[in-house]
């Protein structure tokens, strides 16, 4: 049983659940495309822990590496959340958790970042991940 | 501006201003974390990563590659006045360079350009200074600064810490303040035809409250110029700033000057110049076929060799644009309309459009105003046919077809009951009653604009679709805003679906796995796919010397290509 935000994080099993509930959002994606997600408390500490979801040969796995700044990572899109919406994306394992992603990236309580290009993205098969969520692709259109 | 070779060019654009009998200001912007898009990567104060994939990943910059930058900036203001502009400015709007020094979102440095307002202005302050210095007293300088930067869920500066900046900017000595609003990544509307107009003056009210010696300019969301003008009678701001309308009318200073506004092009705020830039391709405006082409004669309107009588059939925008570009050419035309109006489908889609009605209707009135001023004679509750067209054989020398698109209910099933499918056209046309429960067949931009206008009135609507995902066929700007109003208003949608029967009470639909389902629907709609009215083509090609067809008479899509190639068309016959 998961009860602290820490401990949700750390939930390996609940994140998968929540992957495997959706896994046809990744078909598409090359093995080792990656998104991180980074507790709000690790983004600014010199070395931190983050959760990140790896294509492999058949389906999105969950893993965890540290966080040591934003040059040093090496996945194509971070999101980066505080503890009281990590704990609100954990307890929708059951639900939707994509759609309360999009609407939480939306609301500005998910800051998502993205360390590729549109077209490199678009190559290691992100569409659908990006239309899930409803990515915005363009600037200065609003 | 950043070398000598460029001054013979800025020296010919300085002088085409001037000649034009206004002030010449030279912008000098370092695109910051949005520039580098050759070089693949962009410099800034510190490494904060890019929210939207089309940018490229920072690299933070030195204290000694801010000195040059300064330095650079003060030679290139000194090249703009030495190739005859009046002044400079320079900008800090939008995530370029210096608001990546103002914003705390952008710049976390630790040292003495980094931390509190007053260490984040620095670098604006040693541009302002350096730059003073570089041009002369003589020589204003402006500065670009964010009311509000709509970059909060960030971390981006607060509107206090915005006018703190311009407060800033106006004790540095700077001789004008613009007061804009936004950054290229914030996840809200600030200029799109979604934001009333005026809706952001407060932010020029409260910086001329705040700097009342300084003059103050504005042009956010502001279009119109008549607005604009009461706005600076009022005391709201000082000078209009005014951009993309004048990429939709270029004329539209001197056609208010001289009191003309009903002849002017609107510009419709539907972003597609913008969202054509950021997929690095040339700017293009809806309203105007010219824009990007002023040097092409293919896109000028010359007086035509031989004077030619022209019928054109439909008239909506591809028709009437045609119609105008030709009768200024000297051609004789004519215009034979179905229905008992102009405006052709834009009527209907302007009178269910969430966004801001106004804008589409104004091209309307636009078009009323033309037809009438040009003397072109509209023939309405006229049908085209075979018929009419032989008993005035050989008054014409062109035909054009630009009798538009309609819904193809081929494919859909026979309904069980007669009424129960409507066209789109029938329902923006207001020719039939609308019931409680409405399924609308189609999601592309005509079926979720009918299905958001209705739920706006109450009705609960579902909408389905047989691709993939809805607002396949909407522009990428308006896409975005599309899925927001369908979420906004719960209108269901249902994709990879299709109607399989449609009987007295509703529709049955079955999905990509087989799946049925009953919707209950007192109306059905058919909003796609479109079908080009083409009939007429092979009618007419042994009836008329010249025959053409344009806009969705041609492909559907939309009112930019029925704007441009009703014009291409005009400038050519």
């Amino acid at each position: 049983m998961v009860s602290t935000a820490d401990e949700m994080f750390l939930d390996t099993e609940g994140w998968q659940a929540i992957l495997d509930r959706r896994q046809e959002i990744f078909t598409d994606m090359l093995p080792g495309a990656s998104l991180g997600i980074l507790p709000k408390k690790n983004f600014d500490s010199p070395v931190g822990t983050m959760l990140t979801w790896v294509r492999q040969a058949d389906r999105m796995e969950v893993a965890y590496q540290s966080f040591t700044g934003f040059e040093n990572t090496s996945v194509d899109l971070l999101m980066v959340v505080d503890d009281e919406t990590l704990e609100y994306l954990h307890s929708q394992a059951q639900d939707n958790a994509f759609n309360e992603m999009k609407e939480q990236i939306r609301n500005g309580n998910v800051l998502l970042y993205v360390m590729k290009t549109l077209d490199e993205l678009l190559d290691l098969g992100y569409e659908e991940l990006i239309e899930v969520l409803k990515i915005p692709v363009l600037g200065a259109c609003r | 501006m950043f070398d000598d070779k460029f001054l013979p060019q800025f020296e010919q654009i300085a002088g085409y201003i001037h000649d034009g009998g206004a002030v010449a200001i030279q912008q000098i912007l370092h695109a910051g974390r949005y520039g580098g898009i050759d070089l693949g990567y962009c410099v800034q104060p510190s490494v904060v990563p890019q929210t939207l994939p089309h940018f490229r990943q920072p690299r933070e910059v030195s204290k000694e590659q801010i000195k040059a930058m300064i330095t650079q900036h003060a030679e290139a203001a000194k090249r703009a006045i030495k190739a005859g502009f009046d002044g400079t400015e320079i900008t800090s709007f939008m995530g370029y360079l210096l608001a990546n020094f103002n914003s705390k979102f952008t710049n976390r440095r630790t040292d003495e350009y980094g931390g509190s307002v007053e260490n984040r202005g620095r670098f604006m302050r040693e541009l302002i200074y350096a730059i003073k210095e570089a041009q002369g007293d003589d020589h204003p300088l402006i500065v670009r600064l964010n009311g509000a930067e709509l970059m909060d869920a960030h971390g981006g500066n607060t509107e206090d810490e915005c006018f703190e900046l311009m407060k800033m900017a106006g004790d540095a000595g700077v001789d004008m303040i613009s007061v804009t609003v936004g950054w290229q990544e914030a996840p809200e509307s600030s200029i799109g035809r979604d934001i009333p107009p005026g809706h952001w003056n407060r932010l020029a009210v409260r910086a001329k409250q705040l700097l009342p010696n300084i003059p103050i300019a504005f042009g956010v969301r502001l279009p119109n110029p008549v607005m604009a003008n009461q706005n600076i009678a009022d005391g709201e701001f000082d000078y209009w700033e005014v951009c993309r309308p004048l990429l939709a009318e270029p004329e539209l200073l001197h056609k208010a000057a001289e009191d003309r506004l009903d002849e002017a092009k609107h510009c419709l705020g539907c972003m597609n110049c913008l969202s054509r830039l950021f997929r690095d391709l040339p700017y293009l405006c809806t309203n105007n076929p010219t824009l990007g082409h002023e040097v092409e004669p293919e896109y000028h309107i010359t007086p035509a060799v031989v004077k030619k009588k022209v019928m054109i059939i439909g008239a909506g925008p591809s028709g009437i644009e045609c119609a105008i570009a030709a009768t200024k050419r000297g051609h004789d035309v004519t215009i034979y309309e179905k229905s008992n109006s102009i405006g052709g489908s834009l009527v209907g889609y302007a009178a269910y459009d969430m966004a801001n009605k106004e804008d589409l209707r104004s091209q309307i009135s636009y078009y009323k105003t033309m037809l009438d001023k040009l003397g072109i004679k509209v023939n309405l509750n006229t049908d085209v046919n075979p018929k009419l067209m032989r008993s005035i054989l050989h008054q014409y020398d062109v035909a054009v077809v630009a009798a538009g698109a309609g819904v193809d209910t081929r494919g859909l099933p026979i309904p069980e009951q007669e009424g129960v499918l409507v066209t789109a056209a029938d329902v923006a046309g207001g020719k039939v009653k609308v019931g409680q429960k409405v399924v609308v067949l189609g999601g592309g931009k005509i079926g979720l604009t009918l299905a958001e206008g209705l739920s706006q009135t109450g009705r609960e609507v579902t909408v389905v679709e047989k691709e993939k995902r809805i607002a396949g066929d909407v522009i990428p700007t308006w896409k975005w805003r599309h899925t927001s109003w369908v979420e906004q208003l719960k209108i269901k949608t249902l994709t990879l679906s299709k109607p399989i029967k449609i009987g007295a009470s509703g529709v049955t639909i079955v999905n990509e796995k087989g799946e049925e389902t009953f919707l209950q629907a007192d109306t059905v709609i058919a909003a796609s796919p479109r079908r080009p009215n083409q009939e007429l083509f092979q009618e007419f090609e042994f009836m008329v010397d010249e025959l053409h067809g344009i806009g969705d008479a041609l492909v559907p899509r939309g009112l930019l290509q029925a704007i441009h190639e009703g014009y291409r068309l005009g400038v050519r016959i």
